[in-house]
């Protein structure tokens, strides 16, 4: 192959796994070279300090590290578990601190996030582009249904007192936003077939 | 006494994949998950979904952070790994 690849395959991910869970640290490095721009950028979102989002790429990493025999490729990609257990930690932190409440309000008052800078690798701003557009082509109130689930780690009942609708009402846009983002960013899935 | 009734587990994958089901919810719902293939593949796509998600707007960690993790590994291996 002549020109580098900027996102190593699936079964890259894989393999690089199983050389961590040998204890092979290059594998490591090379893994968080792939993934860490993805955890990092989410893990500020959600915690809305870069200190703290650089403590929650650590543990998160960390934490692949202890665990990577533990990984099941039946449950899907290595990128996703790597998001699962980053917002987990990141749900830790907000928790730990009590802050939930008020880094709501600051988020709520925040303007959407800006188009990404066009210079980015290709592949990436392929992605990241058609997630942005799928969650523009979102009615508002499923949009925003997604923001306090995904990036504030709001459970539904809790969206629903804070925007003042009914339970069942949340409940459908989540279901109804996740089905539309699905069919719309499935080709950009890490892995397409788990 | 958000919930009179229990949504069906199919319902619920979105919802547990973000993270947003009540946790009264979550155990009812993992211990559905454990019996069916369906919920489990349901919920591993929308994971990838999640993952892709995150995507957005991606941005560079800083350039220390790498030795952090490294240093981090290191002083926690055991000899014999």
């Amino acid at each position: 192959m002549a020109s580098s690849t900027v996102t190593p395959a699936p079964d890259l991910d894989r393999a690089l796994l199983l050389r961590i869970a040998q204890g092979e640290e290059a594998a490591l490095a090379e893994l968080y070279d792939h993934l860490s721009p993805t955890l990092y950028t989410l893990a500020c979102r959600m915690t809305g300090e870069p200190a703290d989002a650089e403590e929650v790429v650590l543990d998160s990493f960390a934490q692949v590290w202890r665990d990577a025999a533990r990984y099941e490729h039946a449950r899907g990609s290595v990128a996703a578990w790597l998001v699962t257990i980053c917002r987990s930690r990141a749900l830790d932190l907000l928790r730990a601190r009590g802050r939930r409440d008020r880094l709501s309000a600051a988020a709520a008052a925040a303007p959407e996030p800006e188009a990404p800078a066009a210079d980015r690798r290709l592949e990436r701003s392929e992605r990241c582009n058609a997630v942005y557009g799928a969650l523009a082509g979102l009615p508002a109130p499923q949009r925003q249904a997604i923001r306090l689930a995904y990036f504030e780690g709001l459970s539904q009942s809790e969206i629903a007192e804070r925007t003042g609708e009914p339970l069942g009402t949340i409940k459908s846009r989540v279901r109804s936003a996740m089905d539309k983002l699905r069919v719309a960013l499935r080709p950009y899935y890490f892995e397409t077939e788990p | 006494m958000t919930q009179s009734r229990q949504d069906p587990p199919i319902e619920q994958v979105a919802a547990y994949a973000l993270g947003a089901l009540e946790p009264a919810e979550v155990h009812a719902f993992e211990a559905a998950l454990a019996r069916s293939p369906e919920l489990q593949r349901e919920l591993a796509e929308y994971r990838e979904l999640c993952a892709v998600l995150a995507s957005a707007e991606p941005d560079q960690p800083p350039a220390a952070l790498k030795q952090r993790l490294l240093d981090r590994v290191r002083a926690s291996r055991t000899p014999d790994r």
